[in-house]
Protein backbone atom coordinates (compact mmCIF):
# COMPACT_ATOMS: atom_id res chain seq x y z
CA UNK A 1 0.00 0.00 0.00
CA UNK A 2 2.77 2.65 1.24
CA UNK A 3 4.45 1.55 -2.39
CA UNK A 4 1.52 2.35 -4.29
CA UNK A 5 0.70 5.67 -2.43
CA UNK A 6 4.58 6.69 -2.99
CA UNK A 7 4.09 6.28 -6.94
CA UNK A 8 1.22 7.61 -7.25
CA UNK A 9 3.18 10.62 -5.17
CA UNK A 10 5.66 10.59 -7.61
CA UNK A 11 3.87 10.26 -10.92
CA UNK A 12 0.95 13.11 -9.90
CA UNK A 13 3.33 15.61 -8.29
CA UNK A 14 4.87 16.70 -11.79
CA UNK A 15 1.73 15.90 -13.70
CA UNK A 16 0.15 19.13 -12.50
CA UNK A 17 3.64 21.11 -13.14
CA UNK A 18 3.73 19.45 -16.60
CA UNK A 19 -0.03 19.55 -17.94
CA UNK A 20 0.20 22.65 -19.57
CA UNK A 21 3.08 22.18 -21.53
CA UNK A 22 1.73 18.86 -22.78
CA UNK A 23 -1.59 20.89 -23.37
CA UNK A 24 -0.08 23.42 -25.72
CA UNK A 25 1.92 20.37 -27.37
CA UNK A 26 -1.40 18.73 -28.37
CA UNK A 27 -2.94 21.93 -29.43
CA UNK A 28 0.02 22.84 -31.34
CA UNK A 29 -0.12 19.17 -33.37
CA UNK A 30 -3.89 19.02 -34.04
CA UNK A 31 -2.99 22.92 -35.54
CA UNK A 32 -0.16 21.48 -37.85
CA UNK A 33 -2.68 18.44 -38.80
CA UNK A 34 -5.44 20.75 -39.45
CA UNK A 35 -3.11 22.87 -41.76
CA UNK A 36 -2.09 20.38 -43.60
CA UNK A 37 -5.90 18.86 -44.42
CA UNK A 38 -8.06 21.77 -44.07
CA UNK A 39 -6.12 24.98 -44.40
CA UNK A 40 -8.69 26.59 -47.70
CA UNK A 41 -6.22 28.43 -49.10
CA UNK A 42 -5.29 27.31 -52.92
CA UNK A 43 -1.77 27.54 -52.96
CA UNK A 44 -2.03 25.02 -49.38
CA UNK A 45 -5.07 23.10 -51.43
CA UNK A 46 -2.74 22.37 -54.13
CA UNK A 47 0.60 21.77 -52.72
CA UNK A 48 -1.17 18.89 -50.02
CA UNK A 49 -3.75 17.50 -52.24
CA UNK A 50 -2.29 13.95 -52.81
CA UNK A 51 -1.29 14.13 -49.30
CA UNK A 52 -5.23 15.19 -48.07
CA UNK A 53 -6.41 12.47 -50.63
CA UNK A 54 -4.01 9.99 -48.71
CA UNK A 55 -5.06 10.33 -45.57
CA UNK A 56 -8.80 10.55 -46.54
CA UNK A 57 -9.14 14.33 -45.57
CA UNK A 58 -11.99 15.76 -47.54
CA UNK A 59 -11.01 17.23 -50.28
CA UNK A 60 -12.56 19.55 -53.37
CA UNK B 1 11.58 21.43 -20.86
CA UNK B 2 8.82 18.77 -21.69
CA UNK B 3 7.15 21.36 -24.30
CA UNK B 4 10.99 21.25 -26.52
CA UNK B 5 11.41 17.64 -26.00
CA UNK B 6 7.49 16.67 -27.44
CA UNK B 7 8.17 19.06 -30.77
CA UNK B 8 11.69 17.89 -30.96
CA UNK B 9 10.71 14.18 -30.84
CA UNK B 10 7.82 14.60 -33.27
CA UNK B 11 9.95 16.75 -35.72
CA UNK B 12 12.58 13.32 -35.83
CA UNK B 13 9.18 10.90 -35.95
CA UNK B 14 7.67 12.89 -38.49
CA UNK B 15 10.73 12.98 -40.64
CA UNK B 16 11.28 9.03 -40.53
CA UNK B 17 7.14 9.19 -40.95
CA UNK B 18 7.16 10.98 -44.16
CA UNK B 19 9.66 8.82 -45.79
CA UNK B 20 7.95 5.93 -45.28
CA UNK B 21 4.74 7.23 -46.05
CA UNK B 22 6.21 9.04 -49.44
CA UNK B 23 7.49 5.86 -50.30
CA UNK B 24 4.72 3.80 -49.69
CA UNK B 25 2.07 6.17 -51.35
CA UNK B 26 4.33 6.33 -54.47
CA UNK B 27 4.15 2.31 -54.67
CA UNK B 28 -0.14 2.32 -55.33
CA UNK B 29 -1.70 5.99 -54.32
CA UNK B 30 -0.04 8.25 -56.38
CA UNK B 31 -0.08 5.88 -59.64
CA UNK B 32 -4.23 5.70 -58.88
CA UNK B 33 -4.37 9.72 -58.52
CA UNK B 34 -2.74 10.49 -61.27
CA UNK B 35 -5.06 7.97 -63.35
CA UNK B 36 -8.32 9.05 -61.73
CA UNK B 37 -6.93 12.84 -63.06
CA UNK B 38 -6.94 11.78 -66.50
CA UNK B 39 -10.61 11.62 -66.31
CA UNK B 40 -11.33 14.33 -64.30
CA UNK B 41 -13.67 16.86 -65.97
CA UNK B 42 -12.99 20.72 -65.55
CA UNK B 43 -15.20 21.58 -62.47
CA UNK B 44 -17.28 24.85 -64.21
CA UNK B 45 -18.73 21.15 -66.33
CA UNK B 46 -20.70 20.12 -63.25
CA UNK B 47 -22.91 22.82 -61.52
CA UNK B 48 -23.52 20.47 -58.38
CA UNK B 49 -20.03 20.41 -58.05
CA UNK B 50 -18.58 23.86 -58.63
CA UNK B 51 -21.59 24.85 -56.37
CA UNK B 52 -20.31 22.94 -53.64
CA UNK B 53 -16.88 23.98 -54.28
CA UNK B 54 -17.24 27.87 -54.96
CA UNK B 55 -18.78 28.02 -50.85
CA UNK B 56 -15.58 27.51 -49.66
CA UNK B 57 -13.38 29.57 -52.14
CA UNK B 58 -12.99 33.41 -51.70
CA UNK B 59 -14.41 34.66 -55.09
CA UNK B 60 -11.05 36.65 -55.60
CA UNK B 61 -9.13 33.53 -55.65
CA UNK B 62 -11.16 32.50 -58.55
CA UNK B 63 -9.98 34.83 -61.16
CA UNK B 64 -7.13 33.37 -61.97
CA UNK B 65 -5.14 29.69 -61.48
CA UNK B 66 -3.12 29.65 -57.99
CA UNK B 67 -0.33 28.40 -57.76
CA UNK B 68 -0.28 24.38 -58.57
CA UNK B 69 3.28 21.92 -58.61
CA UNK B 70 3.71 20.92 -61.67
CA UNK B 71 3.70 17.04 -62.43
CA UNK B 72 6.86 15.29 -61.84
CA UNK B 73 9.29 16.32 -59.25
CA UNK B 74 8.08 19.73 -57.95
CA UNK B 75 4.55 17.39 -57.24
CA UNK B 76 6.59 14.30 -55.64
CA UNK B 77 8.62 17.31 -53.45
CA UNK B 78 5.58 18.42 -52.45
CA UNK B 79 4.00 15.95 -51.92
CA UNK B 80 6.77 14.66 -49.76
CA UNK B 81 6.77 17.97 -47.64
CA UNK B 82 3.05 17.84 -46.65
CA UNK B 83 3.47 14.14 -46.27
CA UNK B 84 6.63 15.00 -43.60
CA UNK B 85 4.51 17.87 -41.92
CA UNK B 86 1.29 15.91 -41.06
CA UNK B 87 3.53 12.65 -39.84
CA UNK B 88 5.05 15.51 -37.44
CA UNK B 89 1.50 17.09 -36.26
CA UNK B 90 0.15 13.34 -35.89
CA UNK B 91 3.19 12.61 -33.99
CA UNK B 92 3.25 15.76 -31.85
CA UNK B 93 -0.84 14.58 -30.71
CA UNK B 94 0.54 10.65 -30.12
CA UNK B 95 3.47 12.07 -28.08
CA UNK B 96 0.92 14.46 -26.17
CA UNK B 97 -1.40 12.39 -25.36
CA UNK B 98 1.09 9.92 -24.11
CA UNK B 99 2.83 11.86 -22.13
CA UNK B 100 -0.59 13.32 -20.85
CA UNK B 101 -1.58 9.73 -20.00
CA UNK B 102 1.44 8.42 -18.36
CA UNK B 103 1.99 11.12 -16.41
CA UNK B 104 -1.01 11.42 -14.66
CA UNK B 105 -0.11 7.75 -14.26
CA UNK B 106 -3.41 6.04 -16.13
CA UNK B 107 -1.08 4.03 -18.65
CA UNK B 108 2.73 2.65 -18.56
CA UNK B 109 3.80 2.89 -22.10
CA UNK B 110 5.57 0.59 -23.74
CA UNK B 111 6.86 -0.51 -27.48
CA UNK B 112 4.11 -3.24 -27.59
CA UNK B 113 1.03 -0.84 -26.37
CA UNK B 114 2.96 1.90 -28.38
CA UNK B 115 1.48 -0.47 -31.36
CA UNK B 116 -2.17 -0.54 -30.09
CA UNK B 117 -1.81 3.39 -30.05
CA UNK B 118 -0.93 3.36 -33.89
CA UNK B 119 -3.94 0.81 -34.27
CA UNK B 120 -6.22 3.44 -32.12
CA UNK B 121 -4.57 6.23 -34.71
CA UNK B 122 -5.63 4.32 -37.72
CA UNK B 123 -8.76 3.60 -36.49
CA UNK B 124 -9.31 7.44 -35.54
CA UNK B 125 -7.76 9.37 -38.56
CA UNK B 126 -8.52 6.81 -40.89
CA UNK B 127 -11.05 4.05 -40.52
CA UNK B 128 -13.91 6.07 -38.24
CA UNK B 129 -13.96 9.04 -40.53
CA UNK B 130 -13.29 6.62 -44.00
CA UNK B 131 -16.49 4.40 -42.99
CA UNK B 132 -18.96 7.90 -43.50
CA UNK B 133 -16.49 9.36 -45.99
CA UNK B 134 -14.61 6.85 -48.03
CA UNK B 135 -11.09 7.81 -49.30
CA UNK B 136 -11.89 9.55 -52.88
CA UNK B 137 -10.68 9.49 -55.79
CA UNK B 138 -10.02 13.00 -57.35
CA UNK B 139 -12.71 13.73 -59.53
CA UNK B 140 -15.37 11.88 -57.15
CA UNK B 141 -18.48 14.50 -56.56
CA UNK B 142 -19.47 14.25 -52.93
CA UNK B 143 -21.50 16.62 -50.36
CA UNK B 144 -20.18 20.30 -49.69
CA UNK B 145 -16.95 20.66 -48.60
CA UNK B 146 -17.74 22.56 -45.58
CA UNK B 147 -19.54 20.01 -44.24
CA UNK B 148 -17.83 16.68 -44.65
CA UNK B 149 -14.63 18.70 -42.76
CA UNK B 150 -17.19 19.40 -39.62
CA UNK B 151 -18.35 16.29 -39.61
CA UNK B 152 -14.62 14.67 -39.86
CA UNK B 153 -13.50 16.51 -37.34
CA UNK B 154 -16.74 15.74 -35.20
CA UNK B 155 -15.77 12.35 -36.03
CA UNK B 156 -12.14 12.18 -34.82
CA UNK B 157 -13.08 14.10 -32.04
CA UNK B 158 -16.08 11.37 -30.72
CA UNK B 159 -14.08 8.42 -31.70
CA UNK B 160 -10.66 9.93 -29.65
CA UNK B 161 -12.35 10.09 -27.01
CA UNK B 162 -14.68 7.12 -27.53
CA UNK B 163 -11.78 4.73 -27.26
CA UNK B 164 -10.03 6.39 -24.61
CA UNK B 165 -12.86 5.93 -22.17
CA UNK B 166 -13.12 2.43 -23.77
CA UNK B 167 -9.73 1.44 -23.03
CA UNK B 168 -9.06 3.63 -19.38
CA UNK B 169 -12.63 4.31 -18.10
CA UNK B 170 -14.30 2.58 -15.03
CA UNK B 171 -16.56 -0.16 -16.36
CA UNK B 172 -19.72 1.96 -16.06
CA UNK B 173 -18.42 4.83 -17.85
CA UNK B 174 -17.04 2.45 -20.90
CA UNK B 175 -21.13 2.49 -21.77
CA UNK B 176 -20.61 6.46 -22.89
CA UNK B 177 -17.54 5.87 -24.90
CA UNK B 178 -18.99 3.21 -26.56
CA UNK B 179 -21.73 5.64 -27.48
CA UNK B 180 -19.45 8.43 -28.90
CA UNK B 181 -17.66 5.41 -30.81
CA UNK B 182 -21.13 5.41 -33.19
CA UNK B 183 -22.70 8.65 -32.30
CA UNK B 184 -21.26 10.09 -36.22
CA UNK B 185 -22.80 7.45 -37.71
CA UNK B 186 -26.10 8.04 -36.19
CA UNK B 187 -25.59 11.68 -36.88
CA UNK B 188 -24.61 10.28 -40.63
CA UNK B 189 -22.28 11.48 -42.91
CA UNK B 190 -23.24 14.34 -45.44
CA UNK B 191 -25.04 12.89 -48.13
CA UNK B 192 -24.74 13.41 -51.51
CA UNK B 193 -27.18 11.86 -54.17
CA UNK B 194 -26.76 12.59 -57.34
CA UNK B 195 -23.78 10.85 -59.61
CA UNK B 196 -20.46 9.24 -57.50
CA UNK B 197 -18.21 11.33 -60.62
CA UNK B 198 -18.12 14.19 -62.15
CA UNK B 199 -17.83 12.24 -65.75
CA UNK B 200 -21.00 10.27 -67.38
CA UNK B 201 -19.23 7.78 -70.18
CA UNK B 202 -20.09 4.67 -68.89
CA UNK B 203 -16.60 3.20 -69.90
CA UNK B 204 -14.57 5.38 -68.29
CA UNK B 205 -17.67 5.46 -65.16
CA UNK B 206 -16.52 1.56 -65.02
CA UNK B 207 -12.96 2.34 -64.66
CA UNK B 208 -13.16 4.67 -62.11
CA UNK B 209 -15.23 2.43 -59.30
CA UNK B 210 -12.32 0.23 -60.11
CA UNK B 211 -9.91 2.97 -59.45
CA UNK B 212 -11.76 3.77 -56.29
CA UNK B 213 -11.13 0.10 -54.70
CA UNK B 214 -7.75 0.19 -55.68
CA UNK B 215 -7.68 3.66 -53.78
CA UNK B 216 -9.50 2.09 -50.79
CA UNK B 217 -6.65 -0.68 -50.33
CA UNK B 218 -3.84 1.31 -51.01
CA UNK B 219 -5.04 3.87 -48.82
CA UNK B 220 -5.89 1.40 -46.32
CA UNK B 221 -2.31 -0.36 -45.95
CA UNK B 222 -0.29 2.69 -46.26
CA UNK B 223 -2.31 4.92 -43.52
CA UNK B 224 -2.33 1.23 -41.40
CA UNK B 225 1.49 0.67 -41.65
CA UNK B 226 2.03 4.29 -40.76
CA UNK B 227 0.31 4.41 -37.74
CA UNK B 228 1.72 1.33 -36.75
CA UNK B 229 5.13 2.59 -37.08
CA UNK B 230 4.53 6.27 -35.42
CA UNK B 231 2.33 4.29 -32.31
CA UNK B 232 5.97 2.16 -31.70
CA UNK B 233 7.93 4.94 -32.19
CA UNK B 234 6.28 7.59 -29.93
CA UNK B 235 6.09 5.05 -27.52
CA UNK B 236 9.47 4.12 -27.54
CA UNK B 237 11.11 7.48 -27.06
CA UNK B 238 8.09 8.57 -24.38
CA UNK B 239 10.21 5.99 -21.98
CA UNK B 240 13.35 6.84 -23.67
CA UNK B 241 14.03 10.22 -23.63
CA UNK B 242 10.32 12.42 -23.27
CA UNK B 243 9.86 11.52 -19.18
CA UNK B 244 13.20 10.21 -18.88
CA UNK B 245 13.82 12.02 -15.52
CA UNK B 246 10.65 13.34 -14.95
CA UNK B 247 10.08 10.59 -12.37
CA UNK B 248 13.06 11.32 -10.60
CA UNK B 249 12.74 14.89 -10.16
CA UNK B 250 9.30 14.10 -8.85
CA UNK B 251 10.84 11.96 -5.73
CA UNK B 252 13.62 14.93 -5.18
CA UNK B 253 10.70 17.44 -5.23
Amino acid sequence: MSTLSLSQRQVLQPAKLLLPQVIAALAAGFLVVMAVGFMPLDQVHNASHDTRHAFAFPCH
Amino acid sequence: MLFRRIILTAFLIGLLGGIVLTGLQSVEVWPVISSAEQYEQPETDHPDFSAAHNDDVPEHTQDHEAWSPENGWPRILSSSLSNTLVSIGFATLLLALMALLQLTGITRLNTRRGLLWGLAGFAVFFAAPGLGLPPEIPGTLAAPLGLRQMWWIFTILMTSTGIGLLVFSPYRVKVMGLVMVVLPYLVGAPHYSGALFSVTDSHVVVILHHLQQRFWLATGVTNFVFWLLLGSCCAWTVNRWILKDIDHHAAQA
